[in-house]
């Protein structure tokens, strides 16, 4: 089962309406894999985000119930009648298919800055830079990163 | 076949990854280049083995100084100068021919740093660490080390700040010697607790 | 945390192999000596302490832990206190937010090193020769008590005095613990067929329960 509650799939494998919701999605993924958050951070901030975006008066017990339904999906042992559960408490509530990104985007922003991951970007494309500085440098020569390369 | 001469071929990602945060943190004004020298030149070229060895020997040849040591070696060896980084907190155990020390960290790789300079890999290695502890006995028999069955072997976890510095019984046969050949008799590997230490002629 | 770092006793890695000491170099490439001189220079900017720092290495799946070099941990580990204390951002921000060393203040810095030894304001609760038992402690936090000796009972043999707790130390807080140094027996840690003698291990005080 997914790991994460109502997102849009067919077959099992996540739909996508806009290059920029795969975008998001796999920056989470990445972002993830690198250890930059937990699972267990990432179902907070996507409960903040559409308590947040959605419910802006407020909304505590929905943002309680999500963030239980996300905490309980992220979990190993949860069946598929918990899953389904957890999927039809939230469609009373959201049109989840529509929403459902740009709830990963808002979370994904406050995550990014609660992380200063602003830093971990810069390194990131620096070390792209320094790839490309090897490969645009004739063998034998040595190598250096260009000053508009290092500006990033 | 003609080779490609157009281009570099790019190091791994790990040497990658070392670039882009020495270039960014260069750039960035967060270190500075004459600290990192100094910081190398340091710990490849002043703090090293020779400085425990210098200890070791003078606790050897000192009877006076080697009581200093056991009882405050931090205070002790402060007196020689070797004070700093990791070794801000010391105690010296001593083996005799009773009692073998052998010192490990098995949370990371504290090691007494202003004595014996930066560890070796085996010691922050995953075998060393999960069985310096557990089965020291095998553990020393890979550095060739065996003892007697009755020896009393004593393991040191440095799971604190306080760094241990084994000091190694002195080679039988070097009655007489100057503190300086002695001190060409220490090894790293003895100061750690995994090895012993004979007389060697030609060190003499 | 009992990570991929908690090693005592741990059983399937094999023999030590140890490089031949006259043969081993410091260090064994260029970036190894790279992100040694780096992760010394970034921490004395004083941003984090030496706990935060080894809790950065080892918050990692156990298995990456393992898989990585020790350089390879001590970069991942800078890589994260970087982005987590925001440094490029804040120095972009205001340039004279840090005290940069140079080669005069790191030489300096290196020489102080970081003595955690602080003023006694409590009374030890146990002395040399009081037996105690490390109680368990499974919290996802930095802990220097080793998994292998807690539930296990021995016998305090020094005190150090007060020096600074490391898991408060890890989050940010400076407080001070005594520090004690505590042998276990082999048998008591490993079963009545080990061959291990003896462990001492430097433990401290809120790890510890009284044995009556």
């Amino acid at each position: 089962m997914s790991l994460f509650p109502d997102q849009p799939a067919e077959n099992g494998e996540p739909v996508f309406k806009e290059p920029w919701e795969a975008q998001a999605f796999s920056l989470v993924i990445a972002l993830h894999e690198s250890g930059v958050f937990s699972w267990d951070e990432w179902s907070d901030a996507l409960a903040q985000a559409i308590r947040r975006d959605l419910h802006p008066g407020g909304g505590e017990e929905v943002v309680q119930r999500v963030s239980e339904a996300v905490a309980e999906d992220a979990g190993e042992d949860v069946g598929e009648e918990a899953g389904k559960k957890t999927s039809e408490r939230m469609a009373e509530k959201e049109d989840r298919p529509d929403s459902y990104y740009q709830h990963w985007l808002a979370a994904l922003e406050h995550l990014a800055i609660a992380k200063g991951l602003s830093g971990a970007g810069e390194l990131a494309q620096r070390v792209q830079a320094w790839r490309e500085a090897y490969l645009a440098t004739p063998h034998g020569q040595p190598v250096e990163l260009a000053c508009g390369q290092r500006s990033v | 076949m003609s080779h490609d001469h157009d281009h570099t071929d790019p190091p791994s990602d790990l040497e990658l990854r070392v670039k882009a945060l020495e270039s960014l943190l260069l750039e960035k004004g967060l270190v500075k280049q004459d600290a990192l020298n100094a910081i190398i030149e340091t710990y490849e070229h002043q703090v090293g083995p020779k400085n425990g060895a210098h200890v070791v020997a003078k606790a050897w040849s000192d009877l006076s100084f080697k009581q200093a040591l056991l009882a405050d070696a931090t205070a002790t060896v402060a007196d020689l100068g070797y004070v700093g980084r990791q070794g801000e907190h010391l105690t010296v155990v001593e083996n005799t021919s009773d009692i073998h020390n052998l010192v490990v960290c098995t949370l990371c790789s504290c090691y007494p740093w202003t004595l014996l300079g930066l560890p070796p890999v085996w010691y922050k290695s995953a075998p060393y660490r999960a069985r310096a502890v557990s089965e020291p006995r095998a553990v020393l028999s890979e550095f060739g080390t065996v003892l007697p069955e009755h020896t009393d072997i004593r393991v040191w976890d440095s799971t604190s700040e306080m760094r241990y510095l084994v000091l190694p019984e002195r080679p039988a046969g070097t009655g007489g010697w100057r503190e300086s050949q002695l001190q060409a008799l220490v090894t790293r590997n003895s100061m750690i607790g995994v090895e012993l230490l004979r007389h060697r002629e030609e060190v003499k | 945390m009992n990570g991929g770092h908690d090693l005592g006793g741990r059983q399937g890695f094999g023999s030590v192999n140890a490089e031949p000491e006259s043969e081993e170099p410091l260090f064994h490439a260029e970036w190894e000596r790279r992100i040694f001189a780096l992760t010394l220079a970034t921490g004395m900017l004083g941003q984090w302490n030496i706990d935060e720092s080894r809790h950065a290495r080892e918050r990692q799946h156990p298995a990456d832990y393992l898989k990585h070099s020790y350089y390879e941990n001590w970069l991942v580990g800078l890589e994260k206190l970087l982005a987590e204390k925001d440094l490029v951002a804040r120095i972009e921000q205001d340039a004279q937010c840090f005290r940069v060393p140079d080669a005069a203040a790191a030489r300096q810095i290196l020489r102080t090193g970081g003595p955690t030894r602080l003023p006694d304001l409590t009374q030890p609760r146990f002395r040399s020769g009081d037996r105690v038992r490390v109680a368990r402690c499974q919290r996802a936090g930095h802990t220097r008590a080793p998994t292998y000796v807690q539930g296990a009972g021995g016998t305090v043999v020094d005190h150090y005095g007060t020096h600074i707790y490391p898991d408060q130390n890890a989050a940010g807080q400076r407080a001070g613990e005594h520090l004690y140094c505590v042998r276990f027996e082999g048998t008591e840690l490993w079963g009545s067929e080990s061959s291990s003698q003896s462990v001492y291990v430097d433990l401290w005080e809120p790890y510890l329960e009284e044995i009556s």
